[in-house]
């Protein structure tokens, strides 16, 4: 790499036809450059392989963990078991069961759904430019709910026992496809039209199902509060592959945009002067966030503000270059969630606390002191 | 107000519900006939009793009352306990607090049942918790489960009250087979 200062002066390679000589210098206000130079200091791979030591240390943890004690060496014997063949050794197929098919997908659901929120929503902020944009930005949570409702209280069940993630999966799309037609004008999608039509669509949904909850059976209103407000509990591996899937696909085809996506942050002016379609660019990425989050939404439920905080509290120690916000927010999103699961579920047990509970409590004071630090924490953008 | 909710400190127990046949017999002046509903009713538990023998250690029962992800079941000082104890089977939850509590699957894997008590109530079927019990991986070696060893009572005659005696004859029933 050339010392950044170089390239920031450097007035070469502008404008490009898809922005792919453009680097993350665009973003070069006075703070962006200080935490630029923090970070090739540190180096890209460190923080990521830091990161990724962290994710699997939870993971490790966070099975070791629940109701019934099962000790550290013996979850850890009974998954090695599993996973090399070897045979049984002291346990009893119960704690196979609570390690092997109980816990242990569980914690890795944790991490899938954690880790694509917070690239959901990374990308939707950049996509945007609004540091407020999170993975329900368009109406995608309220959409799924209007979904899920259906399903738990009138019992809608033809596609048992998957009916109730297809039809999340299903009304965050079409949320999604309501709030993207809506805010069209002549072929082109502003970022204000998009939060504003996201914003109202949110509005007839949540409405919808506040009403079908009104109307129906009070003993399903429980249960639909718990999907609302997003859990974990209940997982199997069956429910692993298509969100871990999504989730590979999503981030490699987000890393290969981070010039573009960059720019895209920078301004639209700064970007199609540099000479990314952004509106080509901006229709991809919405396209991509709202198929990862519904695909998310139908295994959890809706799970708030990781989404929202995890991308600001990377770019906080990692600057603004979608190189390394990207992989960076999905790590942290990862171990944020898997340990936020572990309270859901150990805190009060037997009984289990609805994931968002966890993550607001958490995420509603870290945004009021991000509100103080603001400055800082945009670069001085906004 | 009747003993049992009067006891709410200590586990429901049939003394409390002959307690209360008695004195609602006082009240309405026919004392005779509630004695002798009262021996009825002792007549038919100690012959339930009897019949599951005593024989051997206790049969482990878990009471599957409703929920999916968690399980709802009846604790330390429901009658259900007092219940199962006296047709020769013992609570797996009997050492967790409170009367009904949402526990989770884990400690039922864990405590392995070797009977599981399904109640039938309108918002959640026998049939609906068999098919789960049935249907999720994790249970499968449950030993109740591997075995399909079920027994269907009555919500009501879980609570306290008369039925409470054809429920203990049902539950005997169930562990001598």
């Amino acid at each position: 790499m050339r010392p950044l200062r170089d390239r920031v002066s450097e007035p070469t390679g502008l404008p490009s036809d898809q922005g792919e000589d453009l680097d993350s210098n665009v973003l070069a206000t006075p703070h962006a450059a200080e935490s630029l130079d923090e970070t090739r200091r540190m180096g890209l791979g460190v923080i990521l392989g830091a990161l990724g030591l962290l994710v699997l240390l939870s993971i490790t943890l966070a099975i070791t963990i629940g109701p019934v004690y099962i000790s550290p060496v013996k979850v850890w014997h009974i998954i090695a078991s599993h996973v090399l063949g070897l045979s049984p050794g002291d346990w009893t197929a119960g704690q196979d069961h609570i390690v092997w098919l109980i816990r242990l997908p569980r914690v890795l659901l944790a991490g899938i759904v954690g880790a694509g929120l917070a690239v959901v929503g990374a990308t939707m902020q950049a996509t945007v430019r609004n540091p407020l944009a999170d993975p329900y930005l368009l109406g995608t949570s309220s959409g799924a709910s209007v979904g899920a409702v259906l399903v738990i209280m009138l019992g809608i069940n033809f596609l048992a026992p998957y009916s109730l993630s297809i039809l999340a999966f299903a009304g965050a799309v079409g949320s999604f496809a309501i709030v993207f037609a809506m805010a069209q004008t002549g072929g082109r999608v502003s970022p204000t039209r998009l939060i504003l039509a996201g914003v109202a669509t949110a509005y007839v949904l949540s409405a919808i199902t506040s009403l079908i909850l009104f109307l129906g059976d009070e003993r399903a209103v429980r249960a639909v509060l718990f999907w609302m407000l997003g859990t974990l509990s209940g997982a199997e591996w069956s429910y692993l592959g298509l969100p871990a899937a999504a989730l590979l696909v999503g981030i490699s085809f987000l890393v290969l945009k981070y010039r573009a996506m960059n720019a895209l942050l920078a301004g639209e002016e700064t970007a199609i002067t540099l000479g990314v379609n952004t509106q080509s660019l901006r229709r991809q990425l919405l396209l991509l966030t709202a198929l990862l989050t519904g695909v998310m939404v139908a295994v959890s439920g809706a799970v708030g503000f990781v989404g929202l905080m995890m991308p600001h509290i990377v770019r906080l120690f990692s600057g603004a270059d979608h190189r390394l916000v990207l992989p960076a927010s999905a790590l942290a999103g990862a171990i944020f969630l898997i340990w936020v699961d572990v309270v859901a579920r150990t805190i009060v047990q037997p009984q289990e606390i609805p994931v968002s509970v966890i993550t607001a409590l958490v995420g509603a004071p870290f945004f009021l002191w991000l509100l103080r630090l603001r400055r800082q924490a945009f670069g001085g953008q906004l | 107000m009747t003993s049992s909710i009067c006891n709410a400190g200590s586990p429901d127990s049939l003394d409390d519900v002959y307690t209360d046949i008695r004195n609602v017999g006082k009240i309405f002046g026919v004392s005779d006939r509630a004695e002798a509903l009262v021996q009825e009713l002792e007549r038919q538990v100690a012959d339930a009793a009897a019949q599951s023998g005593g024989s051997g250690e206790a049969l482990r029962v878990f009471l599957f009352d409703s929920g999916d992800d968690a399980p709802y079941t009846a604790t330390c000082c429901s009658m259900f306990t007092n219940m199962i104890e006296t047709a020769g089977g013992e609570n797996i939850f009997a050492d967790v607090d409170g009367r009904w509590e949402t526990v989770n699957w884990e400690e039922v894997i864990d405590r392995d049942p070797e009977l599981i008590v399904l109640t039938e109530a309108d918002w959640s079927t026998s049939q609906e918790k068999i098919d789960l019990l049935l249907g999720n991986p994790s249970l499968a070696d449950i030993t109740a489960v591997k075995e399909q060893r079920f027994v269907v009572l009555q919500f009501s005659s879980l609570v306290p009250g008369i039925r409470n005696a054809t429920g203990i004859a049902q539950l005997s029933e169930a562990i001598g087979q």
